[in-house]
């Protein structure tokens, strides 16, 4: 069973920021929760340029982050997004709302 | 849109102390609020100089404001992505190499291609490796500062070369006065020089003698470039300075000669022909030294009559092994001399063949008209070398034997005597206290190597005149006895009474006087040369001897006035003996 983020990859990132690791949580929370938003609203309005761009902005920061199942997801949305095919793309954005939510509860609980 | 604030940016990780790191200064430019944090904390822990940007537009500003030495780019931004950016960038960077990484999370080959064909030098993929981006800074700043230094030597050497441009135009137009100066646009004088050649050490001098003379100079001096031009101005400047006093073209030659043997470099030295051509008297006289063989193309027979050439080049030889004595040759009417630099031999095709002398010489042989043999020749020259603009430098002059009319034209512009000593007296008397410490005798050559044609004669002159001096000082002034000097004891004793006499001197005088004159249609001139002493005189009435030449001279005075009787032409010496005079003759017959 994969881990929703790798702790040690947290534990680096905690000693890099010290006393702005916190903030560096919280912008992830916010813009990440912001990114999420429009993959929905992208998903509505069958908008692949914006799936595309928002689902690829998600991915490098959930890498760098260590989320890595998120970033996985949102690599498959970026796929669908730059080959402008979102047929299976609800399924999987289901996902990554459950995946982000799980990432952020380790994160934010780190 | 994107609602990141920039109090996002970290600020207090402490970063390492390295000045020099922090030196270097590094463009992020990235959207994600998270990625550029984590990027700047681990670029400020290294200790560098992180400035922020959050879209394409702010850091295509920030570039412009803090011009950067490295840029990190994520690849899709808003407002402008990454691509564009790096575009700006690199037009903004101009000469300087300002390294571009694109931060991405794109895998896909494509998109990493497109990332380095946009501009961008590099890529760096998520998740961050700050050991990896460490490296990398390190690499890209080297490379940077190896093309400042490029770019900076590119400059200096740029500017280096307008200033060598404008230094060599200077120099050129002052070399092209120098080496065209004189009487080169007469109409027996036919002439060319390439541009290149006055710059590789070519030069062509000519002169009007108030002898009646022509006289011109073609030199070619070692070596290329401005290094090998600069002999030429003193060799000009003597040249000019000599001629127009009407020094003769071997006392011109013997003096150049003398100059750059002292000033020029071992290994810098100029091969040269001169001429003297006498319209009156029909004939050149050539001295030739290191130049291509030329000749005399014969108007009547067509025949090229090759020069003889059997001297060093100027400036290798000191003085006294030099031998500037020129050759006579005929010239009748309508011949003329033929001179080149080997520039013409060497003259080279686009596909580099020489000219060679073989196509030369057929040109010579060629029986065409004299008029037309230089034109031949320049015209093939040139046919030849085509549109080679390599290192020509051709040289090329002919000078043409005129008829009656012409020549009285030409001799009308030449300059009078003026400049030199001519017709003149001088009296130079030296008393008591000047007997004692002055030796006149460097004066006195001094003012004859004023004279042309004396010049040459200064040292039969330096004899006469030291014999002259001693004589009068010694036997007229002191009167001592010239019979001491028969044994090496009296000699000694001789010496001895003369330094004596002179610092107990108590009255005495000698007078000297030079009288010189030209002499009218022989090409000539008379100096006299007195020496009146205070002595009483040494000579008595029946010690005097008459010669066959009617000259008056005591039998007993030892070899000195012997010496000079050979040299002068008339030698008197009066009862009692305190006055004698010489008559030196000399002419240019020749």
């Amino acid at each position: 069973m994969t881990e929703a983020v790798n702790l040690e990859v947290l534990d680096e990132l905690k000693e890099l920021l010290d006393d702005g690791f916190p903030m560096l949580v919280e912008r992830f929370v916010d813009d990440g929760q912001e990114r999420v938003d429009k993959i929905m609203l992208a998903l509505d309005e069958q908008d692949s340029q914006l799936l595309y761009t928002e689902a690829h902005g998600l991915k490098g920061s959930s890498r760098n982050m260590g989320a890595g199942p998120l970033a996985d997801i949102c690599g498959q949305l970026e796929a669908m997004g730059h080959a402008d095919d979102l047929a299976s793309a609800k399924t999987i954005v289901a996902a990554l709302k459950t995946e982000f939510s799980a990432a952020c509860q380790v994160i934010v609980n780190h | 849109m994107n609602s990141v604030k920039t109090t996002d940016s970290v600020n207090d990780v402490a970063p390492v102390k390295n000045s020099s790191k922090a030196k270097i200064k590094i463009l992020v430019a990235e959207d994600s609020a998270v990625d550029r944090m984590i990027l700047e904390c681990m670029l400020k822990k290294d200790g560098y100089n992180v400035i922020l940007a959050e879209d394409g537009v702010e850091a295509v500003e920030k570039f412009e404001q803090e011009n950067p030495d490295l840029v990190f780019l994520d690849v899709l931004m808003p407002n402008l992505n990454g691509m564009e950016a790096a575009k700006k960038i690199r037009a903004l960077s101009g000469d300087l190499f300002t390294p571009i990484v694109f931060l991405t999370s794109l895998v896909d080959t494509e998109s990493l291609v497109t990332c380095l064909e946009s501009g961008g030098d590099d890529f760096l993929s998520k998740p961050y490796n700050a050991i990896i981006i460490e490296a990398k800074i390190k690499a890209f700043y080297r490379m940077r500062e190896m093309n400042q230094t490029m770019v900076r030597q590119r400059d200096q050497i740029e500017l280096n070369n307008k200033h060598l441009m404008q230094e060599q135009e200077v120099a050129k137009q002052v070399f092209d006065k120098i080496t065209h100066a004189g009487t080169l646009d007469l109409p027996i004088i036919k002439y060319y020089m390439s541009a290149l050649a006055v710059f590789n050490g070519d030069v062509l001098l000519a002169d009007l003698s108030p002898t009646g003379s022509l006289l011109m100079l073609l030199g070619d001096f070692t070596g290329h470039g401005l290094p090998a031009a600069i002999g030429s101005m003193p060799l000009a400047s003597i040249f000019h300075g000599m001629a127009r006093k009407g020094f003769s073209i071997g006392d011109i030659i013997r003096e150049i000669n003398g100059k750059l043997y002292h000033t020029l470099p071992v290994g810098l030295f100029c091969c040269a022909t001169a001429v003297d051509l006498s319209f009156h008297k029909k004939r050149a006289l050539i001295w030739s030294g290191g130049l291509p063989e030329g000749g005399i193309y014969r108007a009547a027979s067509q025949r090229f009559d090759v020069l003889k050439s059997g001297n060093l080049p100027l400036g290798v030889l000191s003085n006294r092994e030099f031998n500037h004595t020129p050759i006579r040759y005929e010239m009748n009417e309508g011949d003329e001399l033929f001179l080149w630099s080997d520039g013409i031999i060497e003259a080279r095709k686009p596909e580099g063949e020489m000219f060679g002398e073989e196509r030369l010489n057929a040109l010579l042989h060629a029986k065409s008209p004299v008029a037309d043999v230089f034109g031949n020749i320049l015209k093939q020259v040139q046919e030849h070398i085509g549109d080679s603009d390599g290192d020509d430098d051709v040289s090329m002059v002919s000078l043409a034997m005129p008829n009656e009319n012409v020549a009285q034209k030409i001799l009308l512009s030449a300059p009078k005597s003026r400049g030199s000593l001519a017709d003149w007296a001088m009296t130079l008397r030296l008393n008591t206290s000047s007997l004692k410490t002055f030796d006149p005798l460097p004066l006195l050559l001094n003012v004859i190597s004023e004279v042309p044609h004396l010049r040459q004669s200064s040292s039969v002159l330096y004899t006469v005149l030291s014999e002259l001096f001693n004589n009068a000082v010694e036997h007229g002034v002191l009167n001592l006895s010239s019979q001491l000097k028969s044994s090496p004891e009296g000699f000694v004793e001789y010496y001895r009474l003369r330094k004596e006499g002179l610092a107990e001197l108590v009255e005495g005088w000698v007078t000297i006087d030079f009288e010189h004159q030209l002499e009218e249609g022989a090409d000539g001139g008379v100096l006299t040369i007195r020496f009146t002493d205070s002595g009483s005189g040494f000579v008595k009435e029946n010690d005097i001897e008459r010669t066959a030449e009617g000259n008056l001279h005591p039998n007993y005075y030892g070899r000195g006035l012997q010496l000079i009787e050979s040299i002068c032409e008339k030698l008197t010496i009066n009862v009692p003996g305190n006055k004698v005079e010489a008559i030196f003759r000399w002419s240019t017959d020749d």
